[in-house]
């Protein structure tokens, strides 16, 4: 074995040919490396940033969230249900002629509509379903799933109790089971045209409907802003989270427009922050009867206005009136009844409540404003910054959300989310776990989650049952869809492992690829020095040292391209950085309720373990490529070489 | 066929006879009979022998063709002699050169030098041996082109493991004898041919072997250099007491040894 010093002057000779070759094979070598290198840098520093704001939020908390995968018959045709639904009917034909009859007014059994509905199925006969708008079908519903409450709290505690949790919780989503209404005030006013209050999903006040939770403090509480807190105000104002855009509307700040810079969004983000603290807002409901009486108004102005001009047209006896004040009640704008009209109407109202009919009910409720969470991501085109933003804004989520306990405390709302039927538009209440480790929630998850199995669609049934994706899974006793919640602790771990496993897939591919690349310029840099090593083999040197002298080279070549592929790396992830890191920042600094605004969200973080692996694979494959072209070399046979040669 | 075998083997009797059975003696008699005639007798055919080269053979496979390169040549070398093979092309001599520094294994027939018997050294004892023994000059020069001058005379020494102060100390020292002091921060595309077969000769040299081996030393060279390249053997002969083989076309250049060993068709010419 020669001294490593010589074996480096000579290795080193080796890189000064194929000057142009060698430089092409460093430079595509080095780019797929530097991809590696750069994916590690970014995602490193992304996970590293995302624990930093992580111990903002819910920190280190390892909380599970369940929701509710039930099983069981389709409600809506179960003969049962239709069964109970007539019957109802039945009787409340029954009653409601007697109560005609006592009151002296007059009604027609046969304007009840049917409660169910027959239609045709394909292949031939006839399938029942219950008529949903009917007070009968309702009724038999509501009952159905007051017996069939479904998997809860205690089944969720159940099935978390093997994994040792802290505590539980659960949230309740808002959804309207009624025809009743619900609407933020925008500047104290109240909209009546309802083709004005938008209530799809979306961002900013209109968003409330459909978007709005309550949930336990215990949850919401590291998403407070400094000072804040939770509970019922003196003034009776309810504490709220919301989303940051609904947020700027009720400052009356205009959002900024799409082409904001990055330090504009940042430094609307402080304000918004420090002047989102106390804003109050008003929320309004009105129940069905108060919201038809609402649209009754409405109707009437509208008519008026189109017969305006039109001679024969005569209004109406009764007209109500919008309120001069916003939520209040109806008023009466004109009433030429005569008495008798007035005294039968008086008597259709009071039969009407008999059977259901609730009187109106308005009321007001004054939120406060205390947290603000991230807007829905309405998704980027950039994919580092839409994969970043996935895992930051699945801290606590997106929407409006409410404490529970101080919610529930006031009968109006605690009775819109106590309402069973909200289980028909498919808003289940969700339960939460929060385990002592990362290790037992990642237990309760993989042991408990029910994954509905959806390729039950494609097989056939037996009769006319539906498939049930859940059934499998609820058979063996798992009730609920598990996932990491909140803090992304358990999700940032388990993105770590996925990277990595990633990553190592990755530079195996790489490795692949890699080994071919280089075996084209080794052997071909061996195979030119024949000649070479026939002279060195003459004047004195071993096989052994040779080998050593094209090791050393492979790994000075190697090196090279993991120096390239480092310099690459960084190169791409600083480019990410100065793309897409504030933007994350700001998101960050919401998505976590970052008290220190000063921080940012980094997409560089030098993880030796990944850049040394790399290296590592680099030199393997650089041994690797030049082991078959050595071994041939050395056991040629110098002479021929020489003669070859002249 | 009997007959003559018979013939044969009497006349071998008759010629052990007078060396009164002495084998050895009898083989060494045989081998004096068997070499050329040396051109100039010198004091240094006198001394030990250094090379021993015996019924020496070697054949090369071409596709389905054996070629003999060499047929049953036996000759001895002594130690500070100046050798110079000859013969035309594909005579043999290069591969009897070859043979004799170890770079090859011989079909049949054995090879002593300074007293090892190269067919039965290992790879790795063979390159050792190379390495202290033997100075190959080769006929265009090798030198590794991008090591400066002092670097490329140390090659030797890297193999030999020998430390960088004495090996960088004596590669100087060797720069002066052939007279390239001043080129040892040249690379070898910025000297002359002349030049670089001196380095080439400075190389052979650096780890003090006792037999050069030159393969057409002054072919790529003038007369001029070819010259100088001849009295810088001399020189080292002189002054080193080196032995010198060379292979050479050159009939001037054979003209220097102080033995020239003639070949045809894989043998020694008598």
């Amino acid at each position: 074995m020669i001294r490593l010093r010589d074996t480096a002057t000579l290795a080193l000779t080796k890189l000064r040919t194929r000057k142009v070759r060698l430089i092409i094979t460093i430079v595509i070598s080095g780019l797929l490396f530097a991809g590696l290198v750069g994916a590690s840098m970014i995602a490193r520093g992304a996970f590293h940033s995302i624990s930093t704001f992580s111990k903002e939020g819910l920190g280190e908390r390892y909380i599970v969230k369940g929701t509710g995968m039930e099983t069981g018959p389709d409600f809506f045709t179960d003969q049962g249900v239709i069964d109970r639904a007539i019957a109802i009917q039945k009787d409340t034909v029954a009653r409601k002629k007697a109560e005609a009859k006592r009151l002296d007014i007059p009604y027609d059994p046969t304007t009840e509509s049917p409660a169910f509905e027959e239609f045709n199925i394909p292949g031939g006969g006839k399938q029942r379903s219950i008529a949903m708008q009917t007070d009968a079908g309702k009724q038999a519903i509501r009952e159905y799933l007051q017996a069939h409450a479904g998997a809860g709290l205690p089944e969720f505690q159940k099935s978390a109790a093997a994994f040792n949790p802290l505590a539980t919780y659960s949230s309740f989503p808002f959804s309207f089971s009624n025809e009743g209404r619900l609407q933020v005030l925008k500047d104290g006013k109240e909209s009546y045209d309802q083709n004005n209050v938008k209530s799809g999903p979306g961002n900013g006040l209109d968003s409330f409907p459909v978007s709005w939770a309550v949930m336990s403090s215990k949850l919401l509480e590291p998403f407070t802003l400094d000072d804040q807190n939770l509970v019922t105000g003196a003034d009776g104002s309810l504490p709220i989270i919301v989303p940051y855009s609904a947020a700027e509307q009720l400052l009356g700040i205009k959002p900024l427009s799409a082409t904001a810079s990055s330090e504009q969004r940042l430094e609307r983000t402080k304000a918004v922050r420090s002047k989102a603290k106390d804003v109050t807002f008003t929320l309004c409901y009105r129940n069905s009867t108060s919201a038809g009486l609402i649209d009754s108004a409405t109707s009437a102005q509208q008519e008026i206005e189109r017969n305006k001009g039109n001679k024969e047209y005569r209004k109406p006896d009764l007209i109500y009136g919008l309120p001069s004040q916003p939520c209040a009640s109806s008023t009466i704008a004109r009433d030429v009844r005569t008495a008798d009209q007035k005294k039968l109407e008086a008597k259709q109202e009071a039969f009407a409540q008999t059977f259901g009919k609730p009187a109106a009910v308005q009321a007001t409720f004054t939120f406060r404003v205390v947290g603000i969470v991230p807007d829905v991501s309405n998704g980027s085109a950039a994919a580092v910054n839409q994969i970043v933003s996935s895992l930051v804004t699945s801290s606590l989520g997106t929407g409006w959300f409410s404490p529970q306990e101080e919610v529930m405390k006031q009968p109006i709302l605690a009775g819109l989310f106590n309402d069973p039927m909200t289980r028909i538009s498919g808003q289940s209440p969700s339960y939460y776990a929060e385990l002592p480790s990362a290790q037992q929630a990642r237990e309760f998850i993989d042991k408990q989650n029910c994954s509905p199995d959806y390729s039950v669609f494609d097989k056939p049934q037996e009769g006319d049952a539906m498939p049930d994706p859940a059934k499998a899974c609820n058979d063996a006793g798992k009730y609920f869809t598990l996932s990491p919640f909140g803090s992304n602790s358990v999700a940032l771990e388990s993105a770590k492992n996925q990277f990595s496993r990633f990553f190592m897939l990755a530079a195996l591919g790489v490795a692949v690829v890699g080994a071919v690349i280089m075996m084209g310029i080794v052997g071909r840099m061996i195979a030119d020095s024949r000649r070479e090593t026939a002279v060195f083999r003459a004047i004195g040197a071993k096989r052994m040292d040779i080998a050593q002298i094209y090791l050393l080279y492979t790994i000075l070549l190697s090196l090279m391209i993991s120096l390239f592929a480092v310099l690459g790396g960084v190169a791409a992830a600083l480019i990410a950085q100065h793309q897409f890191a504030k933007d994350i920042t700001v998101q960050a600094l919401v998505a976590y309720n970052a008290h220190d605004l000063n921080q940012t969200f980094r997409l560089f973080d030098f993880y030796w373990p990944d850049l040394l692996l790399l290296t590592g694979v680099a030199i393997g494959v650089g041994l690797i490529s030049v082991a078959i072209p050595l071994i041939r070399n050395v056991r040629r046979n110098p002479i021929r070489d020489m003669r070859d040669d002249t | 066929m009997k007959a003559v075998t018979k013939d044969k083997d009497n006349q071998t009797q008759r010629f052990l006879d007078l060396f009164e059975g002495d084998v050895e003696a009898a083989v060494a008699a045989l081998r004096q009979l068997g070499s050329p005639a040396p051109a100039r007798k010198t004091a240094a055919a006198s001394g030990p022998v250094l090379v021993d080269v015996s019924e020496l053979s070697k054949t090369y496979k071409v596709g389905r063709q054996h070629i003999d390169a060499l047929n049953g040549v036996s000759l001895q070398i002594h130690e500070g002699e100046f050798v110079a093979f000859t013969g035309p092309s594909g005579s043999g001599k290069s591969t009897l050169l070859q043979l004799i520094g170890g770079l090859d294994k011989p079909s049949r027939g054995h090879v002593i030098v300074d007293g090892r018997d190269l067919t039965k050294l290992s790879d790795r004892k063979l390159s050792v041996f190379r390495n202290r023994t033997i100075g190959f000059v080769f006929q265009f020069f090798y030198l590794q082109p991008f090591l400066r001058l002092e670097a490329n005379l140390e090659v030797p020494g890297m193999f030999a493991r020998v430390k960088k102060h004495d090996r960088a100390e004596h590669a100087g020292s060797l720069a002066a004898a052939v007279g390239l002091q001043d080129r040892l921060r040249h690379l070898p595309k910025e000297m002359s041919g002349g030049q670089m077969q001196r380095a080439a000769i400075a190389r052979a040299m650096l780890n003090r072997p006792k037999l050069i081996l030159a393969d057409e030393p002054t072919g790529n060279l003038d007369s001029t250099n070819g010259k100088a390249i001849i009295d810088l053997f001399e020189q080292m002969r002189k002054d080193f007491g080196t032995t010198i083989v060379i292979v050479t076309h050159d009939p001037k250049v054979a003209a220097h040894a102080d033995r020239e060993i003639a070949m045809e068709d894989g043998k020694v010419r008598i």
